[in-house]
């Protein structure tokens, strides 16, 4: 009885999520809410559910990155590499693909294409030329580029705590992947959008004009962002050696950061996204509640009976799977749905044994969410931006794009999976 | 408090006979330093100073001189009608309410002044009928005058003003605004319904789009190309692509000034349109018309 509740509860809430009639966080609340009301989970239970060791890197990161977006330092790197193309269309449209691939691996991806998007706007209103290409390519830059790392998307966020990976077992096991993709998907560009794109000698000549140097004005500010950041990368890449976890260093760094470059704690803890915390936090909670009453067993179980133990079997499905489904629907709700079955794999078959599945996990979800323009939440902000400034990407124009991209994206990783793990 | 309260049967002077400004200055302060022992001169050159700000002079000709006084923390009003009608700024009057009172702005002092303001409007003909100062004083007794009744926003707001349609261009409202030295106008359907406000930054943003603003700064820019096409959108945007379809951003003109003033100072807004019940424009309040009409009044 307790079983089918739950179920019910986490089906409703699901289907409200994905319908986004009501604001994501407060269903998963109120699912949360539900769950403890009907003792499917006691509050005690509940709370030791709510991962905090992904609560704690997702605030710590959102903290650091807000000081150092004040820096000017992003847009700086941003107007630096166009005048290096000399403001010539296509190479800029790659250098910023890259750009916003790179800052999506240890930015989340919506703080990466907020900052982005405004720049590449500006670029493309001085070249006279349409901002839709630029905008378009750095959708799928930031889903593509948050896959490789531990930090870069909160489903590798949700995995690296649950299995217990460290920042370099990410780096070994996406980045290659990711690195290959992101060069096939450059010549994808090219040749859609690569011969279509000219622009006057005098409108580059804007660009060359642009004194990047100005962006750069609080250098002391700057200086210490660039020490405390690069400290955590440090930190990152050898957490798994000191037996520290990934919180602990993003929390260490931007506390640090705080202090050293005298912000306002009132002001930068508002500027910490509570909504997607909360989010997180009633999600954690509904899981919970399907695990404590046996659901989760239950499904893993039936996965077992169906998959008949066979990793590589069960790799294929989930990347499959949570590329198309991830395509459709938040993937969040979807990695920590899918975090206990393979935990509870795990406990079965051994927890190296099921080291494939986590990766085909990370890649089919976060790849996932290049295939519709609602796919992911960079995905509609971009969207919103590019309608404000008059140049609409339709849900139907963006299916050209992203289907292509996101098959080859996730065939090229099921590929590396078969031929990395088999 | 009733207004009859707040006038001494001595500071009445019906049917006097002075010929201009300053005997009727002189003549009131005398008395009031005679009553209350505060410095002739001193009364009299707070009359002047004021003065110097400009007159108001109702219909019918009623003035409502007033002087300020520092250290002084009551109200006195004196009431002279004047056998002849004397030169009032460019205007001629033979009533006049004459307040003086403290250096900062008195709420009882607004209240006398709207009070008076309604007096004007309204009675002017019984006025005119009083034969002694006593008539008068029976007739605010009477019609139970009270200085309680707060000031209301319509007392201080801007009447009829000029405002904004949706499709009105960004380059016609600027004219206006320019035209008549203002930096806001309410938004208004075609049946003078509120629906937003549009001032001088909403029209500037033509020139400064969404993902400008988003930038950490602009230092690093000698040309925009969004700010010199300004003057060629302004020709083809219109007002509904930029007003502010702010719906909290007005205040009825029955509410009282205290709560305009929350309103503006807590939301540091520096206009308010004053709506009726049915949310038709009939005024506006700038903060520069709060420090003319209610702080320095």
């Amino acid at each position: 009885m307790q079983q089918i509740l739950a179920g019910i509860i986490f089906i409703i809430a699901y289907f409200f999520i994905a319908s986004e009639k009501i604001h994501k966080t407060l269903v998963a609340l109120l699912g949360a809410s539900f769950m403890l009301l009907f003792h499917l989970i006691s509050q005690d239970k509940a709370f030791e559910h709510i991962d905090m060791n992904v609560i704690f890197l997702l605030i710590s990161m959102m903290i650091l990155v807000k000081i150092i977006e004040q820096t000017g330092i992003f847009e700086y790197v941003a107007i630096k590499l166009a005048k290096a193309v000399k403001g010539k269309p296509f190479p800029l449209l790659i250098v910023l693909f890259i750009l916003t691939a790179l800052f999506s691996a240890f930015l989340d991806n919506i703080t990466t294409v907020l900052l982005i998007a405004p720049i590449s706007i500006l670029l493309a209103k001085e070249l006279k030329i349409s901002a839709l290409p630029f905008l378009i390519s750095e959708i799928f830059a930031s889903n593509i580029g948050g896959t490789a790392t531990l930090i870069g998307d909160p489903p590798n966020i949700m995995i690296g705590s649950a299995a217990h990976f460290s920042f370099i077992d990410f780096l070994f096991n996406l980045a290659p992947v990711i690195l290959v993709n992101v060069v096939v998907i450059s010549f994808f560009f090219y040749f859609i959008f690569g011969k279509k794109m000219h622009v006057t000698r005098e409108n580059r000549a804007r660009i060359m004009d642009f004194d990047e140097k100005q962006l750069l004005g609080d250098k002391k500010l700057l200086k210490n962002s660039m020490i405390i950041f690069s400290l955590v990368l440090i930190g990152f890449v050898i957490h798994g050696f000191v037996d520290l976890e990934a919180a602990t260093i993003a929390l260490t760094g931007s506390t640090l950061l705080i202090i050293l470059g005298k912000i306002d704690p009132d002001k930068i803890f508002k500027e910490v996204e509570w909504t997607s915390i909360f989010f997180f936090i009633g999600l954690f909670i509904m899981v919970g509640a399907l695990v404590e009453t046996g659901i989760i067993g239950k499904m893993g179980n039936a996965m077992i009976k169906f998959t008949h133990n066979d990793i590589k079997f069960t790799s294929k499905i989930v990347i499959w799977f949570s590329g198309f489904f991830s395509a459709i629907v938040d993937n969040i709700p979807f990695v920590a749905t899918m975090i206990p079955l393979i935990k509870d794999m795990g406990t079965n078959l051994g927890h190296s044994q099921v080291e494939p599945i986590w990766w085909a996990l990370a890649l089919g979800s976060c790849l996932g969410g290049n295939g519709t323009l609602i796919g992911a939440s960079a995905n509609v902000i971009i969207a919103n931006f590019a309608e404000k400034e008059g140049e609409k990407i339709s849900f139907f124009t963006f299916l050209k794009y992203s289907i292509p991209i996101t098959i080859i994206t996730l065939a090229l990783s099921y590929i590396y999976i078969l031929y990395k793990y088999f | 408090m009733k207004l009859s309260s707040f006038i001494d049967k001595e500071l009445i002077f019906w049917d006097s006979d002075v010929v201009n400004k300053d005997e009727l200055y002189e003549m009131i302060a005398t008395k009031i330093s005679d009553l209350y022992g505060i410095d002739k001169t001193k009364i009299f050159e707070s009359f002047k100073t004021r003065d110097k700000l400009g007159h108001t002079v109702f219909p019918g000709g009623i003035a409502i001189p007033h002087g300020r006084l520092e250290k002084f923390d009551d109200l006195i009003i004196s009431v002279v009608k004047n056998k002849n009608e004397i030169l009032f700024g460019n205007e001629k009057a033979s009533y006049f309410f004459v307040i003086l009172t403290g250096s900062v702005g008195s709420n009882t002092y607004l209240k006398a002044l709207s009070l008076f303001a309604k007096l004007a409007a309204k009675y002017i003909n019984e006025l005119h009928q009083f034969k002694s100062g006593d008539d008068f004083l029976d007739f605010l007794e009477e019609n139970n005058f009270r200085l309680s009744e707060p000031v209301k926003v319509a007392d201080v707001m801007t009447k009829n003003p000029i405002v904004a349609y949706l499709d009105d261009t960004v380059e016609k409202i600027a004219d206006l605004m320019k035209k008549h030295n203002i930096i806001f106008l309410p938004v208004s359907d075609k049946n003078g319904t509120y629906l937003g406000s549009i001032d001088i930054l909403d029209l500037l943003k033509l020139g400064y789009p969404e993902y400008t603003l988003m930038l950490t700064n602009l230092a690093f820019l000698s040309s925009l190309r969004a700010y010199e096409e300004y003057e060629k959108k302004e020709k083809i945007t219109l007002i509904k692509e930029l007003y502010r379809p702010a719906e909290d951003k007005i205040i009825k003109s029955t509410a009282n000034i205290i709560e305009l003033g929350y309103l503006l100072v807590k939301n540091r807004w520096h206009h308010i349109t004053v709506v009726d019940d049915n949310k038709k424009i009939i005024g506006v309040v700038s903060t520069r018309t709060v420090l003319h009409n209610i702080v320095r009044a």
